[in-house]
């Protein structure tokens, strides 16, 4: 079987939120309450010769191949899910030491009450029984996808991620 | 093959967060000959910046050993543990046990740590203070801060460690004296400005301070378990323990000196390759490249073992398969991020006053923030920062927390 990975086109996203309020759902994350939002969107503007125009961006864990929060990570908290090739947190493991916050370039590791990291984990739960990624099955317009690795080596995420590393 | 080596395992001394990601990468690279490790510890490792937080109770013994559920163990063929080295024979490829036995090696990577010293600490005749690196040491002074309520404690040593022993210290309700002989604490990464708003931030958690001291005497009476601490101003004061955290020193006893060249520690190569032949050195023992100086030094961090140790085990793969290793080590920057209590600091890059750097200082939402910028034709280069925050109720950080990594990076990223 191929590997599958979240793809992000920068082009097709209109910035409607959906796909962070479809991770807020599969999370059960309360942000009314203390939870923490797992996937951002921003609205960036980008400007050319003539024009001036907005870019939304969605971004959440990008779950890096050389990931550097897991290496940082003094408590084995952070570990790959070999399935899905995510970057998962045990919460019961991790003790707040924020390594992985100082590590992450995108400020993705985000604390909680309780001290623990928590952030994005592309679904692995979903992914292993063949389900996409909320943020991907929600999007309507094509933005978010779950791709086949070689194809999202190519892909705006990739080349996006790299621009802000 | 041709040097007559290469029938020899790979042997590792040491079994830290330096030796075991050397040992993933030397298997995960193809490397499938013999591979010994030797550890004066016991076989299940275990890491040393969880120590403190077992100490505190943060967490349970049982969780200080973060590779539990990786199988290193089917990774090594021939595992000595709780073995001291003797000694190094760089010519004849021989490590000494001080069992008296010989083990030959291909290859040879030192990834023994370090250990606490306390230079100038006067020595007691019947009390041994406390330090914090092994779980021996974090069994001793769990025991000994659960022994009784509000025990007295001094820990001397405001850096990293020391102040991690303090935040184990006031998880334990001890009423706890911090001493340095600066005149802040942090003194290697924090402003001066940013170190006396976290000192003040301690005092305000019941914490002493005694800066600018030292201690001259330390004398423990037959009758009563209790420590008469005499500090270089004339003060004399009780302790029920003292903790030292005054630095460390790599673990190198076993290298004679002239035989691979050092200096604090074993100078590496963007490989991990000493000076002598088929010597790795990866961790607290190696003088790795610091990208904002230019120059090779320790920097004491786990990210650094895990990421040094990785590029030695590749680069012995490599090597043992006959080709170049291809993966050199990109090098850090010094950074930081203590916790004490609520109060959150974190630092990366340089902070020193310089010609021709500015100093941006803010304080907002209870913050402190010094950004340290590098003039320059265009925007100003980012070279430090310091951000010294008590996190809120909910955990909730303000967004420049949450943005370290990226002004990490930003500063790494200005040097290569
Ligand atoms: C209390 C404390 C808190 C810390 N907190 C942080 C933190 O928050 N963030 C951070 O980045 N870093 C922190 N550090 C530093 C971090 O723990 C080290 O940088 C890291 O563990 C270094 O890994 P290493 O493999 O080089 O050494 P170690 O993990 O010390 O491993 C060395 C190994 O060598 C063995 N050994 C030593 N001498 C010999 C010998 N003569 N013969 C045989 N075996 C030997 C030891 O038993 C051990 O197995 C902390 C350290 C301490 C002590």
């Amino acid at each position: 079987m191929t590997k599958k990975t979240l793809c992000f086109d920068a082009q097709k996203c209109v910035g409607c939120y959906a796909c962070a309020v479809a991770c807020m759902d599969q999370n059960d994350i309360d942000v009314v309450g203390d939870g923490l939002m797992y996937r951002h969107v921003s609205h960036v503007e980008e400007e050319n010769a003539d024009e001036v125009r907005i870019v939304h961006v969605s971004i959440a864990c990008l779950h890096c191949e050389a990931a550097e929060c897991l290496d940082a990570c003094p408590s084995g908290a952070l570990r790959r899910d070999i399935a899905s090739g995510a970057v998962i947190v045990r919460r019961e493991l991790c003790i707040g030491c924020h390594a992985c916050a100082m590590a992450c370039p995108f400020g993705i590791p985000r604390f909680g009450r309780d001290g623990t990291m928590q952030k994005c984990d592309a679904c692995y739960a979903r992914t292993r029984f063949g389900y996409e990624p909320a943020c991907a099955e929600i999007c309507p317009t094509g933005a978010l996808s779950y791709a086949d690795v070689n194809e999202a080596a190519g892909s705006k995420l990739s080349r996006f991620g790299k621009t802000l590393a | 093959m041709g040097d007559g080596f290469t029938s020899k395992p790979v042997v590792v001394l040491g079994f830290g967060a330096a030796a075991i990601s050397a040992i993933c990468a030397l298997r995960d690279s193809g490397y499938d000959g013999p591979l010994t490790v030797v550890t004066d510890a016991d076989p299940e490792p275990y890491s040393p910046v969880l120590t403190s937080y077992y100490v505190g109770g943060r967490i349970p013994r049982d969780q200080c050993f973060p590779w539990s559920d990786l199988d290193v163990a089917s990774m090594i063929d021939d595992m000595r543990s709780n073995e001291h080295i003797e000694s190094i024979d760089v010519e004849a490829h021989e490590v000494k046990l001080a069992n008296g036995q010989c083990l030959g090696y291909s290859k040879l990577l030192i990834a023994t740590g370090a250990q606490p010293i306390a230079p100038g600490f006067p020595a007691s005749h019947s009390y041994k203070p406390h330090v914090l690196r092994t779980m021996q040491d974090a069994e001793r002074l769990r025991g000994a801060l659960i022994a009784w309520p509000h025990v007295r404690v001094l820990v001397s040593g405001t850096s990293m460690v020391g102040l991690k022993a303090l935040e184990a210290c006031l998880d334990r309700e001890a009423d706890a004296t911090l001493l340095g002989r600066s005149g802040h604490i942090m003194r290697a990464t924090a402003h001066p400005l940013v170190a006396e708003r976290f000192e003040q931030l301690l005092v305000d958690r019941g914490v002493t301070l005694r800066l600018s001291q030292t201690v001259v005497d330390v004398e423990e009476s037959a009758d009563c378990p209790e420590c008469s601490v005499c500090f270089d101003d004339g003060d004399v004061e009780q302790f029920d323990e003292i903790i030292l955290a005054q630095g460390v020193k790599p673990n190198l006893s076993f290298v004679a000196p002239g035989s691979i060249e050092m200096h604090k520690g074993v100078v590496v190569d963007d490989f991990m390759r000493t000076s002598a032949p088929d010597v790795f050195a990866a961790g607290d023992v190696a003088e790795a490249l610091d990208v904002s100086s230019g120059q090779k030094r320790i920097i004491g961090l786990w990210h650094n073992a895990v990421r040094q140790g990785r590029c030695a085990g590749s680069a012995i793969a490599a090597e043992c398969a006959g080709r170049k290793p291809t993966r050199p080590y990109a090098g850090s920057i010094p950074s930081n991020v203590i916790h004490v209590r609520d109060i959150l600091f974190a630092s990366a890059g340089s902070l020193s006053e310089q010609e021709g750097r500015c100093f941006d200082v803010r304080e907002e939402n209870g913050m402190m923030c010094v950004f340290v910028y590098e003039k320059q034709t265009g925007t100003d280069q980012l070279v430090g920062f310091n951000i010294l925050a008590v996190v809120p109720q909910d955990g909730k950080h303000d967004v420049l927390v949450d943005e370290i990594g990226a002004y990490r990076r930003e500063i790494f990223n200005s040097y290569v």
